[in-house]
């Protein structure tokens, strides 16, 4: 008897222990694939009043970290008593982490965030100081820019700055484009789109035209095409009224079905090994089996190191005819901002200042996070040599394009996640695209309805 | 016993006892009961991370049951993943508990070997090592199709990513085995003796000396796994997120989803409530069935 006693107490100890924990797991897990964050780095080391500890927090890859890191020390050389801890890692888990050490107060005091994710912090505190109001010098930023909601101006605060001019791009195999006659340098339909990616896997069925997994098209397919088809994006940010029919969205996942269909992208099946931003480990991407991908800006060098034997270009993106709106749209990769727990905004802000408006920390930077956003970085960089030229070219275009942002409310992570979902169920064939629509107008309806 | 005699146990000595145990009491006041306790009442609160809990009720457990179809998903497909893997592992680590209860060469060796995929336990390196073996251009492909057989969607087919989960975790049995291991070698050799004269198999043996011998240790092992399986987030986020088709989306990732993608708190605790009271259910079920037949030798 005595041993079912001591097991039954033993296994209800795990129980509470591990269930109550639930959410530890995932954190744990979270904290493990940010790698190289200093958790404990403790800010406001003022014993003396006299040195400056300041916590500054990304993510990104290795030329990233390396650049910020040397612009962190360039400022560190010039000014002695503020010292500035950095806390980078890779982009998984980022903003959970984050989130979590906003309602904790315990946020880095300098933090670089996803400007789709903003909006939900923005939303539910008071986390970020206002540039303007900390006296910062604005003046290199092009104030039409920075003055948009996306760039960071939340009703006339500037709680975030742009790390530069980004949004999708066309990046595209020249060789291979060349080989099945396709010219992405003039503006193309989606239905020229679909007969190219016909011809090029009926010459070749390993090769498709489009390197995109579901986050891809849900991003860069959905939202554009119903801008394009409506002028209108998801939601009414004021009436929070849904913006589309469920015919409109209908339409949409029919192109999207087509896309899987005509063998013009990959299937749902085989990328889904390769999802959210790890479209440049497809095997088939390094092996140039692609001809061309819709990516961002800021990480199209990213693309294009992945096979580094091919030779890419950028192009045009696809606009249907009649469109009411181009769609593709202009934004910026990252926002960084300070938060409200920082104790020293005077120091934030002069590093900021380095950071942003330095000529010497811009070539530094050089595009590490998109085309930089000032005219004086661009100026400086393109001097120096550091401008990408594939990147300074896909900013043009996009810029021309000029179509409108997304709403608040559609790029949050619950509201893509129905988009997302969705979009895999069209592409794994297992339901209609009629139903598929009904069910994602309940499933955005109720979703809106408890915002 | 004496009032006298019960204070004389609080001596100088006994307080000490608890300064020693204070780390552990602090841990477990604050990273346990705490966060347990907190997240009841979340659960009644409408929560997200990033703001103040507001008092809603019963809303959110009513919501998971009625609105939310993903909930009701996420339950089958753990309910499944916890019917695959637990018999799975206890079967494997009893069989190889059998073989390795033996005394060959160079068997510690053999028994560190089968022990190791136990230690790296819930790590991500192995969920990323398992991901990277079964992508469709993997390893287990380029093998089947050196074999001349055809390449299987380990993740990428919705019908086949949750088996390819549960084998990693089947394929983690280690800790149990070590415990079977454990309960074989204490089974009294006299009964095998007996059996063997009076004429009894190895099979029958095995499963009327054996398996009654180790019943408290199956029980055991029944339990901790049955535990483990229904709070499966590591592998089922690593590997697949989730996916495809929300076919591996057990209830830890949708949790997860929930409170730290949405930063919906209040609705991730009622969530993890619901986990724990499923828990709780399943192991009370086990418990009373014991008596049936889980055989303790202390009882003769």
């Amino acid at each position: 008897m005595k041993k079912r006693i001591i097991a039954g107490l033993l296994a209800t100890s795990m129980l509470v222990s591990l269930a109550g924990c639930s959410g530890g797991g995932a954190a744990s897990s979270e904290t493990a694939s940010t790698a190289g964050t200093s958790e404990a780095a403790t800010s406001a080391s003022t014993d003396s009043g006299e040195t400056v500890t300041l916590r500054f927090a990304w993510w990104g890859g290795d030329d990233r970290t390396n650049a910020t890191m040397e612009v962190i020390n360039q400022f560190m050389a010039e000014n002695p008593n503020i010292k500035i801890e950095a806390e980078y890692g890779s982009s998984d888990g980022y903003h959970d982490k984050l989130a979590t050490q906003l309602a904790s107060g315990t946020a880095a005091d300098i933090v670089q965030i996803d400007p789709e994710v903003m909006p939900s912090f923005v939303a539910t505190g008071d986390y970020f100081l206002d540039y303007s109001a900390e006296g910062f010098d604005l003046s290199k930023f092009d104030p039409n820019y920075i003055g948009q909601r996306i760039n960071g101006n939340y009703d006339g605060k500037q709680l975030g700055l742009p790390t530069g001019i980004a949004g999708p791009a066309l990046v595209a195999n020249a060789d291979l484009a060349e080989k099945y006659g396709i010219d992405f340098s003039t503006q193309y339909t989606w239905d020229q789109f679909i007969e190219w990616g016909k011809q090029v896997h009926e010459a070749d069925p390993d090769t498709y035209l489009l390197c995109a997994n579901k986050e891809y098209i849900a991003n860069l397919v959905f939202f554009t095409y119903l801008k394009q088809k409506t002028g209108k994006t998801l939601f009414d940010e004021e009436t929070k009224a849904f913006n589309y029919t469920e015919e409109d969205i209908q339409n949409c996942l029919d192109l999207i079905k087509s896309l899987y269909d005509n063998n013009v992208c990959p299937p749902s099946s085989y990328s889904s090994a390769y999802s959210n931003d790890d479209l440049q480990s497809d095997p088939n991407w390094i092996a140039g089996k692609y001809v061309c991908t819709f990516a961002y800006i800021s990480t199209m060098n990213v693309m294009m190191a992945a096979n580094e034997s091919a030779n890419y270009t950028t192009g045009q993106l696809p606009v249907m005819d009649g469109a009411q709106d181009n769609g593709w749209a202009c934004n910026c990769p990252q926002l960084i901002s300070v938060t409200s727990s920082c104790e020293h905004p005077e120091a934030a802000m002069k590093f900021l200042d380095y950071f942003f408006n330095n000529d010497e920390a811009s070539k530094t930077l050089g595009c590490v996070r998109s085309v930089p956003p000032t005219e004086q970085a661009r100026t400086v960089c393109e001097a120096d040599g550091s401008l990408d030229p594939d990147m300074m070219e896909a900013a043009n275009i996009v810029t021309a394009y000029g179509g409108q942002s997304n709403d608040k409310y559609s790029s949050t992570p619950e509201s893509k996640q129905i988009i997302i979902d969705t979009i895999e169920a069209v592409s794994y064939g297992t339901v209609d695209t009629a139903s598929a629509a009904a069910d994602m107008y309940s499933q955005l309806s109720n979703y809106i309805s408890a915002q | 016993m004496t009032k006298a005699k019960k204070i004389h146990h609080f001596t100088k000595r006994d307080y000490s006892a608890f300064i020693y145990l204070l780390p552990w009491i602090l841990g477990m006041l604050i990273f346990q009961l705490y966060p347990f306790l907190s997240s009841l009442v979340y659960s009644f609160c409408n929560y997200k991370i990033t703001g103040t809990p507001e008092f809603c009720g019963l809303n959110n457990y009513i919501q998971l049951f009625t609105t939310d179809n993903e909930f009701w998903n996420s339950l089958m497909v753990t309910l499944v993943y916890t019917l695959y893997t637990v018999p799975g592992k206890l079967v494997m680590a009893l069989a190889v508990a059998v073989f390795l209860n033996r005394n060959i060469r160079g068997i510690n060796l053999i028994r560190t070997l089968y022990y190791i995929p136990s230690l790296f336990g819930g790590s991500v390196a192995v969920a990323l090592l398992w991901k990277v073996m079964f992508m469709d251009t993997g390893v287990i492909n380029s093998i089947l199709n050196t074999l001349h057989l055809p390449s299987v969607q380990w993740l990428g087919d919705p019908s086949q990513a949750l088996r390819t989960i549960c084998m990693l975790e089947i394929w983690q049995f280690g800790s149990s085995m070590v415990m079977f291991l454990a309960a074989l070698k204490n089974v009294p050799g006299d009964l095998y003796e007996a059996a063997e004269i009076d004429g009894a198999g190895k099979v029958r043996m095995f499963f009327s000396i054996t398996i009654p011998q180790i019943t408290p240790i199956i029980f055991f092992n029944l339990i901790m796994q049955t535990i483990q399986a229904l709070q499966n987030f590591t592998s089922a986020f690593v590997i697949t997120d989730g996916g495809p088709m929300k076919a591996t989306y057990v209830l830890g990732m949708k949790l997860y989803k929930e409170g730290f993608s949405y930063f919906k708190m209040g609705y991730a605790s009622a969530i993890s409530w619901i986990i724990f009271i499923i828990i709780m259910v399943i192991t009370m079920v086990l418990f009373s069935s014991s008596t049936k037949w889980v055989f303790y030798s202390d009882e003769g």
